[in-house]
């Protein structure tokens, strides 16, 4: 095995071991073949990023390459996508922005581009941070959020998701439990083990005979307004299509 | 809130809402749209009454987009709750994003269609509009389709859906 495979087989190794709980990212290239026009859009779009990226303005810098490698397929504008997410901190997005250059450049690529993506993907990925988390019930009602976006939970357990470094929060709901809440900062290649603790809500909140009461008599009021309108006042238009548009 | 309880509130809250949001609409077009095929691009469509026209700035609302992958037949119904004898101005642009607003999507070209007369209380019309291939223009002259070629109010094949005194059969 050569020493390129090597690295390369290295580079997948890792992607596996770190890429833990979640799906990694994939940046979309053209569909087909591009088109010259595509091709020209792409280059117009890798010089405004590289011009963004002297300036300072990575998030730009960012969605114009992004926009070059959907448009052109070409490494070294996903080269440029992880580089910019590693300035902007979103270290496990650019860790996942190499992988897939480095899986899906061929053989013949550029030896110094996939030699430097090798090197800058070993890099962020020593500052991907490890959050385990212990204490998961396996229980459709569960819902975990991580800063505010909801996590899809299979079934294993702890649950573990890399993180960038930096304050995080963490909340924990199950049905008729009080929430579990987490607030932290976690640094660079950090590995935070955490165990949830979910405290059973008193009886008397659990049950609420009369919000359900009241429930019921809502749903059962508007289920009958609905067939009133529906069957007896007036069978009125609808849209034909699902693509719809009002004025 | 955990899901459950958010679904059940919201099943209550939609049903309460039942008789408004199943509601009628006053009047619809059915346009059926033949469109070209390019890969690179989605062709987002936008409608609107005049008298706001083409060369007007025309906001981001009401936008359906649809993937250009091959040459296709698709269905686009068009609602409007008012001012029904106004004409309808519907524009398909050729943009690289579903929003149209990535890089180039201002210049993105574009076909026009300019409806005489597309609505008609409480009823349903429906309409053709064929674009053999995607233009180079971005500002185009519009096609237009007269009245008479808006179908609706009867049944079957007709040479055209105009009494002979030039009124719609659904007026």
């Amino acid at each position: 095995m050569t020493m390129r495979a090597g690295s390369l087989v290295c580079a997948l190794v890792l992607v596996f071991a770190a890429s833990a709980g979640a799906q990694p990212r994939v940046w979309p290239g053209p569909r087909a073949e591009p088109t010259e026009a595509a091709l020209a859009d792409a280059r117009a779009s890798f010089v405004r990023g590289t011009e963004l990226a002297s300036e300072g303005r990575w998030a730009d810098a960012l969605e114009a390459f992004e926009r070059a490698y959907a448009r052109s397929g070409v490494p070294a504008a996903l080269f440029n996508v992880a580089t910019t997410l590693r300035s902007l901190g979103r270290y496990v997005e650019a860790r996942d922005a190499f992988d897939q250059l480095l899986e899906g450049a061929p053989d013949d690529a550029d030896e110094e581009l996939r030699a430097e993506a090798t090197r800058l993907r070993s890099e962020v990925a020593a500052r991907v941070a490890l959050v385990i988390l212990g204490g998961v019930p396996r229980d459709p009602s569960a819902v975990l959020w991580l800063d505010g976006v909801r996590l899809s939970l299979d079934e294993t357990r702890p649950v573990t998701r890399d993180v960038d470094p930096g304050p995080h929060s963490l909340r924990l709901e199950l049905d008729a439990h009080a929430p579990w809440l987490w607030e932290g900062t976690i640094e660079d290649g950090a590995r935070v083990t955490l165990e949830a603790t979910l405290e059973a809500l008193p009886e008397t909140r659990r049950r609420r005979p009369g919000l359900w009461i009241t429930v019921s008599l809502v749903v059962a009021a508007g289920l009958a307004t609905g067939a009133y309108f529906a069957f007896f006042h007036d069978r009125g238009l609808q849209p034909a299509s699902e693509a719809v548009i009002r004025l | 809130m955990t899901r459950r309880r958010r679904l059940t509130l919201a099943a209550a809250v939609l049903a309460s809402l039942g008789g408004g949001a199943c509601g009628d609409v006053d009047a619809i077009l059915e346009l059926e749209l033949a469109l070209p095929s390019d890969p690179d691009r989605v062709a987002v469509v936008q409608a609107r009454r005049e008298p706001v026209g083409f060369d007007d700035a025309w906001d981001a609302s009401g936008i359906v987009a649809f993937p250009l992958d091959a040459p296709s037949e698709t269905n686009l119904s068009i609602v409007s709750d008012g001012d029904y004898e106004q004409a309808l101005l519907v524009r398909v642009r050729y943009c690289t994003s579903a929003a149209c607003d990535a890089l180039g999507d201002e210049r993105a070209p574009e076909s026009r269609l300019i409806v005489e007369r597309a609505f008609y209380l409480g009823e349903r019309t429906s309409a053709r509009w064929a674009i053999p291939s995607v233009p180079t223009e971005s500002a185009p002259a519009a096609e237009t389709l007269s009245r008479c070629d808006v179908r609706g109010c009867r049944d079957g094949v007709a040479a055209s859906y105009c009494r002979t005194d030039g009124t719609h059969f659904c007026e």
